[in-house]
């Protein structure tokens, strides 16, 4: 995982349980605030996610609890996961002061004049 | 509303449920008491998860998913004998430079290339190692079938020369092929791919004698309607070999490749319905009847060789789980 680029709702679940852990509907709902509302995740997909993650042990359970009569299982970071995170967002850190300080070189458009 | 929930949740397998059923039930209710509703995405996206599950290998192994997959691997190669042989006898026929049906741009070649061609490559790609191109090629070939014989594809074919063989094959051929998508056609190793080579043989061995039989007229597949009788007889005679050799498989123990050789025995064995509208059934030659015994000799050994694999692998088994 580390190697490869991460897929974006990837990285958001595992943002999400940067701060400690947190069951399904938590992660959801943290990962549309992380993206400002533009990454909707599904649960269908959260779920796909969570296993991969799981099988990768990027993530793992970190107990449960009835509230209301419903399940909630939660889940945490493993220290790999922490750790492919970190490496995720230096990358993409990277990449974004790279584009700021080309931007910085651009010419001044509007015919030329700064 | 959950009622709604758990009915989706159900589209999964057992061992999905088990592991997160309920933990994903409190999650569309916490989701629908947020918004007041249960949200329909969720639930197609739920739905859509769950048949990807079921479809894919995903989860711990099951004794359906096993039988899924050999059907698979077995009716991948019964496709590679029925696409190898009309890709070489109808489409391509060097030996014969007659066309049978419309005059083709390209040789022999109708539209029933592209389905055959597929199931060619489905089985080569399973002879490679990769399950999933096998199982795309496998369904290419199977809705491509179908596809050449809507009649604005026919039109459409027809316009630039090209015409299709009958439905009647392409139909079959479409059956064999969605077969060999309901698993994974993973390669088979040791001994079972022996068993799965057997049960090819019989078919292959069928087609390519009765296409023998049928010569100095190669065409007969998509031409002559007094040869039939022939085709739908040798192809009862391979659906009775796949049975015997199942039967077999059974007796010796191997119940999975036995259930999976039965379910593919059964489009074949459907072709013998169709001999009483055939009328003239004295078609059958000689040939049918020693072929006939040929297969049941192959079924035979394939039943004597599981038998004699199951005896000498029983004592390693049991020291295995004595030390266990």
């Amino acid at each position: 995982m580390s190697s490869s680029e991460m897929r974006e709702p990837t990285f958001l679940v595992l943002a999400a349980l940067a701060d400690g852990r947190k069951h399904g509907y938590a992660v959801i709902t943290e990962v549309s605030s992380l993206s400002s509302g533009r990454v909707t995740l599904r649960p269908g997909t959260l779920y796909a996610a969570l296993d991969r993650l799981r099988a990768e042990g990027l993530v793992r359970p970190a107990g449960e609890e009835i509230v209301e009569g419903r399940l909630r299982r939660y889940y945490e970071l493993t220290d790999s996961g922490a750790e492919a995170l970190a490496t995720e967002a230096a990358r993409l850190q990277s990449n974004a002061d790279q584009a700021i300080s080309r931007l910085r070189l651009r010419p001044a458009s509007g015919g030329g004049v700064a | 509303m959950n009622a709604l929930c758990r009915a989706v949740l159900k589209c999964y397998p057992r061992w999905w449920r088990d592991q997160h059923g309920e933990e994903a039930l409190g999650l569309l209710l916490d989701s629908a008491d947020a918004r007041g509703r249960v949200d329909s995405r969720d639930l197609l996206n739920l739905a859509l998860h769950a048949v990807r599950l079921r479809v894919t290998n995903a989860g711990p192994p099951t004794l359906v998913q096993g039988i899924r997959n050999r059907v698979s691997v077995i009716a991948v190669s019964l496709l590679a004998a029925i696409c190898s042989t009309f890709l070489i006898f109808g489409e391509w026929a060097p030996w014969d430079p007659r066309s049978s049906l419309a005059a083709s741009p390209v040789g022999n070649l109708t539209t029933g290339s592209i389905c055959f061609a597929a199931g060619l490559l489905a089985a080569i790609a399973m002879t490679l190692g990769r399950p999933t191109a096998a199982r795309c090629l496998a369904a290419i070939s199977a809705l491509s079938a179908l596809a050449i014989m809507a009649p604005p594809v026919e039109q459409f074919a027809d316009s630039y020369g090209f015409t299709r063989p009958p439905g009647a094959l392409l139909a079959f051929a479409a059956v064999i092929g969605a077969l060999a998508t309901i698993g994974e056609p993973l390669r088979p190793r040791g001994s079972r791919g022996l068993f799965t080579l057997l049960a090819a043989a019989p078919s292959i061995g069928t087609v390519t004698v009765t296409a023998l039989t049928i010569q100095p007229e190669p065409w007969f597949f998509y031409r002559l309607p007094d040869e039939v009788a022939l085709r739908v007889i040798g192809g009862g005679l391979v659906g009775i070999a796949l049975l015997v050799v199942a039967v077999v498989l059974l007796i010796g123990g191997s119940r999975v490749w036995a259930a999976a050789l039965a379910v593919n025995s059964l489009p074949w064995l459907m072709l013998l319905s169709f001999v009483p509208f055939l009328g003239d059934t004295s078609v059958l030659p000689t040939s049918g009847a020693v072929l006939l015994a040929m297969v049941i000799a192959v079924a035979m050994l394939a039943g004597l060789t599981a038998v004699t694999l199951n005896r000498r692998l029983q004592p390693v088994r049991n020291s295995v789980a004595r030390s266990e």
